[in-house]
């Protein structure tokens, strides 16, 4: 018997030791790799290696035994790759930042303060205010970037406007755009910004500020709710009815096909339209202010900031990298490449470039006035509360509620900074680990009293009877114990608690909060009901497609797989393929639209109409997974006996009547398991929400599994998330439940 | 006899109409990738171009992409076939407490969708020190509980005597398993290897959180971030793009269309 105890305790401590052992005999590995006499920095950045290479590579030969690690990080995703890495303590030591997520980071107390390693750099740089905190810089200046106006000069000219006389007051800007407006002809007088975060606010905003409007006061007050604001509003909602509504790079695009009569955007256009659209004839201008003598012009202004983060191994060294890539010569050529944004060396607008080229100047000249948004702890959740103000009201909500939201969204954000009770999570971890530990131990024991009890002398004896199957059974308890039944109880415990990613040792316990504010979250709930309306909407429309292509391929005499291969093709290629080449049909100018225009419809943008882009990515889905269900369909008619219909043919069924009473019934297994797994699979869609809407137009594509997402992972709110993916989880258990009930049940 | 040639020519009509419509995307993708500019757009000359191919492969990315997804596929393939068929085998031939418990354990799995863990899930890899390693989308993904049903139920159907008579000439049970059963189990093998890989060649949402790093990203988190670019998207890029990830698939479709919709079928018909 002694020997039992020793073999279980063995056994536990194996498969607990497996993946920690695995892991760090990994990281082990790669740490003897490094062990060399050369310091390693790693550079997080946003660009093409092809740009920043070069400029890694003359430093490191400046600098001998210095190695940087280049990593391209996407825009889509960095800042919760950023935040994610943070949590883990594996961040970078020198990052690009995006300006407007500084505030952020510097209140957190991620950044390392380099006030003494840069300020000599202050007169010869801009934008340092995003990187300035108490005073004190916790960032480089690198590049900086404004909107501008864009116009169509040949459009200009023919509706009778002088291509030279760009409007300047918010008056002319709108009878411009009016003028020009004729969407009979696919002619739009304005591209106005929707259907994405992080952008609209940046066409928006200019209008407020110029206006003489703020967002908050020193004290941290919302301004959002003001005269200026209202204004501001009521003229770009009139500019809306002379607007085309998209996202920004099919704006881009709509301008290079010279379909805009105006538009506001960036200098990236500069590269692509001479190359893609040489024909086309643009001006570009100051951004209109209020009225002649009312207010002034301005844009927005942002870019990029270098910093270094509190973990940074070697401060001096990376500091030095951060002073050599901001320098003119070595920041030029990445501008000149995409024209993505400008150099935040003053010098550089002094190169010819920026001084001959006309049109290149006015954005210079903007840059002067343009405005940062406010650098404040919750400016990435302001952004995201403004721009989901400004859409509502696009989407003709009422101004006052538009408004009225914002305002206790706004509470709602500034107002959890409560002090909260601090408990370990490496208690609950222990205490996690310890209860699967004893639920493991608890088992094995069981199993080798249940063959000594047997007690039968046989040749072999109870602990190898035992050996066989606890032999056999580990690999499913290691991965039903460990990647399962533990992130299931941990989930159920941080439902209960609110768990900072930027403080990952503190655990505050909430109670039923999470719960509650479920109930009360206007996005959960619309999430929820997007989702139902997805599972309701597309199982029995997959499902019956797949039954009628079945039922055709079924029916016909001459037995050939081609129609059977095209239609299941979809099933076996990575949905984000599919949603990749649906997002180019969905395309205002896309496949669809000009299907339709020979038929003289006009049509939309589907994934920026708010009412058509959760039917738009319902129709793909179908489109892409009916296959899989047909072919499965497929298997259960030629399963059904011949003998059946030859019987019903005698019996002088008709077509109709041998599908209801023989095919339906023989086949309702089937049906049964297409429809559950398709139902399981539904709740959960993400790929396709996240690949083609990113759950915009305001929310109106947000699914469960999509939100979930973005709690965790943009607002980092993990507690809430967990309690989000336990109420799913009982959804998707009730739901199944339901429908294998209903349908097994019905008619036996 | 009219009647039925009318009806064949309607479905055949009918048939052909849908087929167009699932071949058109495919169509587009690939003569897309070939355009310099949208279509309509620009003068006619040099219209046709490789330069999205060469952009595409002549990233290092790209090709990195491509052996990550391969190394996880096989990885994770392989891992299931063998541990499903040994805890399926134990399910299937053993007697030990808990028994049934434990087997509805294993469908209780199937029922709780894997990505309502992902906080916890990221949260444990974290700490077991797998972020960003291949590993951390390989492991929590080897012993999948459907393909353990599955062999289950397959095992379960195979006649014990062979078995039993293995055993008799002194043959362990790893031997008896690897002898007898292995043999024995290859259809149930053929449905394990496609659904998982089927499965596992578009997974999506683990390799996107568990991965930081962008030279181990996988294929469909790799397009996914091209896709979705701030700046104006290069259409002919993206279309290679998506060319170049699912050509693979489509390949190996061709080549193995019998046993991919045998090994489907076989995995719904056994449920």
């Amino acid at each position: 018997m002694k020997n039992f105890g020793k073999i279980i305790i063995a056994v536990i401590f194996l498969m607990f030791s497996f993946f920690i052992f695995s892991s760090s005999e990994l990281l082990a590995a790669e740490q003897a790799l490094k062990a060399s006499d050369t310091i390693e920095l790693t550079f997080w950045n946003f660009w093409d290696p092809k740009f920043i290479l070069p400029v890694i590579e003359r430093f490191e030969k400046e600098n001998p035994g210095i190695k940087i690690i280049n990593e391209q990080v996407s825009w889509s995703n960095g800042l919760d790759k950023i935040i994610i890495s943070m949590a883990n303590n594996m961040a970078p030591d020198i990052c690009e930042m995006g300006s407007t997520w500084m505030g952020k980071f510097m209140s957190e107390g991620a950044l390392l303060d380099i006030t003494d390693k840069v300020s000599d750099l202050r007169d010869k740089y801009l934008m340092w205010a995003p990187a300035e905190m108490n005073g004190r810089y916790y960032g480089m200046p690198w590049l900086a970037g404004t909107r501008v106006m864009f116009y169509n000069r040949e459009l200009f000219a023919q509706v009778g406007l002088d291509p030279d006389k760009p409007p300047l007051t918010w008056q002319e800007f709108i009878d411009a755009a009016r003028l020009i407006h004729n969407p009979q002809k696919g002619i739009y007088g304005f591209g106005m910004n929707a259907g994405e975060g992080h952008i609209l606010y940046k066409k928006f905003m200019p209008f407020v500020w110029g206006n003489g409007g703020k967002i908050l006061d020193e004290n941290d007050n919302f301004l959002f709710d003001s005269k200026e604001t209202r204004e501001a509003l009521d003229f770009y909602l009139k500019l809306k009815e002379y607007s085309y509504c998209e996202k920004q790079d099919l704006l881009d695009e709509a301008f290079k096909r010279g379909k805009l009569g105006l538009a506001i955007s960036g200098s990236w256009n500069f590269a692509r339209y001479p190359k893609d659209a040489p024909k086309l004839d643009f001006g570009v201008s100051l951004m209109p202010k209020p009225a002649k003598d009312k207010g002034f012009s301005t844009s927005f202004l942002g870019g990029e900031i270098l910093v270094l983060f509190k973990s940074c191994k070697h401060p001096d060294i990376a500091a030095k990298f951060v002073r050599y890539i901001v320098e003119m010569e070595n920041t030029m050529p990445i501008t000149k490449e995409a024209w993505v944004s400008f150099p935040a060396h003053l010098d550089a607008y002094k190169d010819t470039v920026f001084t001959q080229d006309k049109r290149l100047s006015v954005f210079t000249e903007q840059m002067k006035t343009a405005i940062h948004p406010p650098v404040h702890r919750l400016w990435i959740e302001l952004e995201k509360i403004i721009n989901t103000a400004v859409e509502k009201a696009m989407y003709n909500e009422p101004i006052e509620s538009v408004f009225k939201e914002a305002n206790e969204e706004f509470e709602k954000v500034s107002g959890k900074k409560d002090e909260s009770k601090q408990s370990s999570s490496f208690l609950i971890v222990v205490l996690s680990a310890l209860g699967v530990g004893i639920i493991i131990n608890a088992i094995l024991l069981a199993f080798i009293l249940y063959e000594v009890r047997k007690n039968k002398s046989g040749p072999v004896g109870p602990l190898e009877r035992a050996q066989r199957y606890i032999l056999f059974l580990t690999p499913w308890f290691i991965t039903f114990f460990v990647f399962w039944l533990y992130p299931l109880l941990f989930s159920v415990v941080l439902s209960f608690c609110e768990y900072d990613v930027f403080h990952p040792a503190v655990f505050s316990f909430s109670g039923f909060e999470n719960y509650s504010a479920l109930l009360q979250d206007e996005r959960f709930i619309q999430s929820f009901f997007n989702t139902l309306i997805f599972v309701v909407g597309t199982t029995p429309v997959t499902t019956a497609l797949g039954l009628a292509l079945a039922l055709m391929i079924n029916a016909l005499k001459s037995k050939s797989d081609i129609f059977r291969s095209v239609f299941f093709l979809p099933s076996i290629i990575s949905i984000v393929v599919t949603a990749t080449i649906f997002k180019s049909f969905y395309s205002p100018v896309g496949l669809l639209n000009r299907f339709l225009a020979l038929f003289g419809i006009q049509g939309y943008g589907w994934l920026v109409e708010k009412s058509f882009a959760l039917p738009a990515i319902m129709t793909m889905d179908v489109w892409a997974y009916a296959g899989y269900y047909m072919v499965l369909y497929l298997a259960a008619l030629t399963a059904v006996p011949k003998s059946l219909y030859e019987a019903a043919e005698v019996d002088g069924a008709n077509e109709w009547e041998q599908f209801r009473y023989i095919t339906l019934p023989q086949i309702k297994y089937m049906t049964v398991f297409v429809m559950t797994i398709n139902t399981i699979r539904s709740w959960q869609v993400f790929p396709e929400v996240f690949t083609l809407t990113s759950g915009g137009p305001v929310g109106s594509t947000n699914t469960l599994v999509h939100y979930l997402y973005e709690l965790a992972f943009r607002y980092h709110k993990m507690g809430y998330a967990s309690a989000i993916s336990l109420v799913l989880l009982v959804l998707v258990f009730v739901f199944s439940l339901i429908q294998m009930k209903i349908l097994s049940g019905k008619k036996r | 006899m009219k009647k039925n040639s009318i009806k064949q020519t309607g479905l055949l009509l009918a048939l052909s109409v849908l087929a167009v419509g699932y071949i058109v995307p495919w169509l587009y993708m690939v003569f897309r990738s070939f355009l310099r500019h949208e279509p309509g757009m620009g003068d006619g000359a040099g219209l046709f171009t490789l330069d999205s191919y060469r952009v595409i492969l002549g990233s290092a990315g790209f090709l990195s992409y491509i052996s990550n997804s391969i190394i996880v596929l096989v990885c994770v393939v392989s891992a299931n076939v063998i541990f499903s068929l040994m805890v399926g085998y134990a399910f299937a031939r053993y007697k030990f407490p808990f028994k049934k418990t434990l087997f509805a354990l294993v469908l209780c799995t199937l029922m709780v969708p894997k990505q309502t863990l992902m906080v916890p899930l990221l949260d444990l890899i974290v700490k077991i020190g797998l972020h960003d390693s291949l590993w951390a989308i390989i492991l929590p993904f080897c012993v999948d509980g459907f393909n353990v049903f599955l062999m289950k139920q397959y095992i379960s159907a195979l006649p014990r005597e062979l078995e039993d008579a293995a055993r008799a000439d002194g043959a362990s049970e790893i031997s008896v398993l690897r002898h007898v059963v292995v043999p024995l189990s290859k259809p149930a093998f053929a449905v394990v290897v496609i659904n998982t890989a089927i499965l596992n060649w578009n997974s999506f949402l683990f390799p996107l959180i568990f991965i930081d790093t962008s030279a181990k990203r996988t294929l469909p988190v790799a397009l996914s971030m091209l896709s979705q670019g701030p700046y104006a998207t290069d259409w002919g890029v993206l279309m290679a793009g998506a060319s170049v990830s699912s050509l693979p698939m489509i390949l190996i479709f061709w080549f193995f269309q019998k046993e991919i919709i045998a090994g489907i079928t076989g995995g719904a018909l056994k449920e």
